[in-house]
């Protein structure tokens, strides 16, 4: 039987300085936390990843197996990668539309009133721990 | 039973390609395989755990990769904390060749393929 199509497509951002790994991890660490995969989900296969974007498939195994160490995701060997956390508050495509269209509009005010990327990204991150201030 | 004791370990696999893929050496000839030897750290409580934690990791790698892990691990009791410097890995091998014949024999055949190459 076919394996279903992966949920999930990446992309690597050479601008950002950021490890292509760390970008993969990133990008299902994100889907994950926003409900767009869920547990059970298959990530694409080394092979599928390759053909699609330009990656040295030992980066992918590397990036699948840091996921692995922190139980975001499950490798069987044979059948492939499979999401295995879930967000704690999954929402639904339109919800999560509608915060994105939100956001959207905020990110281009910030950046209307200066602020590069990294700007934004801070500002997000200063308003995310006001409003959540939990100890780390 | 447990042997080594708590500490870093490396452990040495090897792997064999059969058919060209979209990366590694993409001119494989009709009868021709290409091997990979990967050698990866862990921190274990013995060789034994870290044999078992190096071939987990194998069968993953022989999955994703679409190679076949021959069932060979080696492992290596680090002296100290991985760092700068450290001795990572050593084996010795007895053998009746002069120092050239044993280099070309094993370790520069000419059908290397290194990480800077082109694959």
């Amino acid at each position: 039987m076919e394996p279903e199509a992966p949920l999930i497509s990446f992309r690597l951002d050479p601008r950002t300085g950021v490890a292509p790994y760390r970008q993969l991890v990133d990008q299902v660490r994100q889907a994950v936390s926003l409900g767009m995969l869920r547990a059970g989900d298959r990530l694409p296969s080394v092979r599928e990843v390759v053909t699609q974007i330009t990656i040295n498939p030992n980066t992918v195994h590397r990036a699948y197996r840091d996921l692995e160490h922190e139980g975001v995701v499950e490798g069987r060997p044979g059948l492939g990668t499979f999401v295995i956390a879930s967000s704690p508050s999954p929402m639904t495509s339109e919800e999560r539309q509608v915060l994105l269209d939100e956001l959207r509009h905020w990110v281009i005010r910030a950046r209307h009133s200066g602020l590069d990327a990294e700007g934004v990204a801070a500002l997000m991150a200063a308003a995310v721990r006001t409003e959540d201030p939990a100890p780390r | 039973m447990a042997n080594g004791g708590s500490g870093w370990y490396s452990v040495r696999c090897v792997f064999r390609a059969q058919t060209s893929k979209p990366w590694g050496p993409p001119d494989l000839a009709v009868g021709e395989s290409a091997y990979e030897e990967r050698i990866t750290l862990w921190r274990a409580e013995s060789a034994d755990v870290a044999i078992e934690r190096a071939e987990e990791e194998a069968h993953l790698y022989e999955s994703r990769l679409e190679v076949e892990y021959l069932g060979i691990a080696q492992s290596y009791r680090l002296e100290d904390e991985p760092g700068e410097g450290a001795e990572v890995f050593s084996l010795i091998r007895r053998s009746t060749l002069a120092g050239d014949p044993y280099l070309d024999t094993f370790f520069d055949t000419g059908a290397e393929y290194q990480q800077n190459d082109e694959s």
